[in-house]
């Protein structure tokens, strides 16, 4: 049967690459909605935030309500991709 | 503002879990707090529509419109819970919670002598319903419920104390 033959060099140099770039797309979609939507939770949940402490460093000052606020917010704000049940539930 | 809730259910008990703890704060600027509740209520609005009858939803949204003092709106949701979940006891206790809350002690004692008899080996049930006795001013029937599962009035836990102090017995 055909798909038990060796492919010839031509056709791996051109499924080669296109399998290599889907197998990339995949694991990108599987995975970086999930990763980014709990991002923004944890961002929403640490209590803190970074500032500029005027010296070219940072420091760490509490959020107030407001930005905690906001970041839940961000964090239900519909991304730009589709989600996957990632993150969905802990 | 539609919310992105159908994937973030995490999200959206975390944001009902702070907006309850905010609840109580007096030093949060009243508008932060309107708008923190305006906020998590709907996103469980909108999460809650895509899955109806969801007793877990209903058990956070229920303890979440309790701590805003919107006692009817909570027990109502949380007896459509206790429905979809019978005998779930972690939902009688939040049912028996917001009644006391209310003032509705003969309510409170009777939910929370059901969930105790549901299972009395749970030391939960035990304090709670104890809780709900001390409150009630049947103290007597609370420290016989308290020696008979601990071997003693006196257990450390804050529900209990709690309830110690706003009955003002100690």
């Amino acid at each position: 049967m055909s798909w038990t033959r060796p492919a010839s060099e031509h056709v791996v140099a051109i499924a080669a690459p296109v399998v290599v770039v889907a197998t990339l797309l995949v694991v990108w979609a599987v995975n970086v909605p999930g990763v980014a939507r709990a991002q923004s939770l944890l961002k929403a949940l640490v209590p803190q935030v970074q500032v500029s402490n005027g010296n070219g460093g940072y420091t760490t000052q509490s959020k107030t309500p407001a930005m905690e606020l906001q970041d839940f917010k961000d964090a239900l704000t519909p991304g730009p991709w589709p989600g996957t049940p990632l993150g969905h539930r802990k | 503002m539609a919310w992105n809730t159908a994937r973030a259910q995490e999200i959206v008990e975390q944001l009902l879990q702070y907006a309850s703890g905010l609840a109580a704060s007096t030093s949060v600027d009243p508008s932060v707090k309107q708008d923190t509740f305006n906020v998590a209520q709907s996103a469980m609005a909108a999460l809650m529509q895509q899955r109806t009858h969801d007793a877990r939803l209903e058990l956070f949204d229920g303890a979440f419109l309790d701590s805003y003092g919107k006692r009817a709106e909570a027990q109502e949701i949380l007896m459509k819970a206790l429905t979809d979940s019978p005998n779930k006891q972690q939902i009688m206790f939040e049912i028996g919670v917001s009644y006391l809350n209310a003032g509705d002690t003969e309510k409170a004692l009777a939910t929370l002598k059901a969930a105790f008899d549901e299972a009395p080996a749970y030391n939960d049930a035990r304090i709670l319903y104890a809780a709900g006795l001390i409150n009630a001013g049947k103290q007597a029937e609370a420290d016989a419920l308290l020696t008979e599962g601990f071997g003693s009035t006196i257990v450390d836990d804050n529900r209990l104390l709690q309830v110690y102090i706003q009955a003002k017995t100690i």
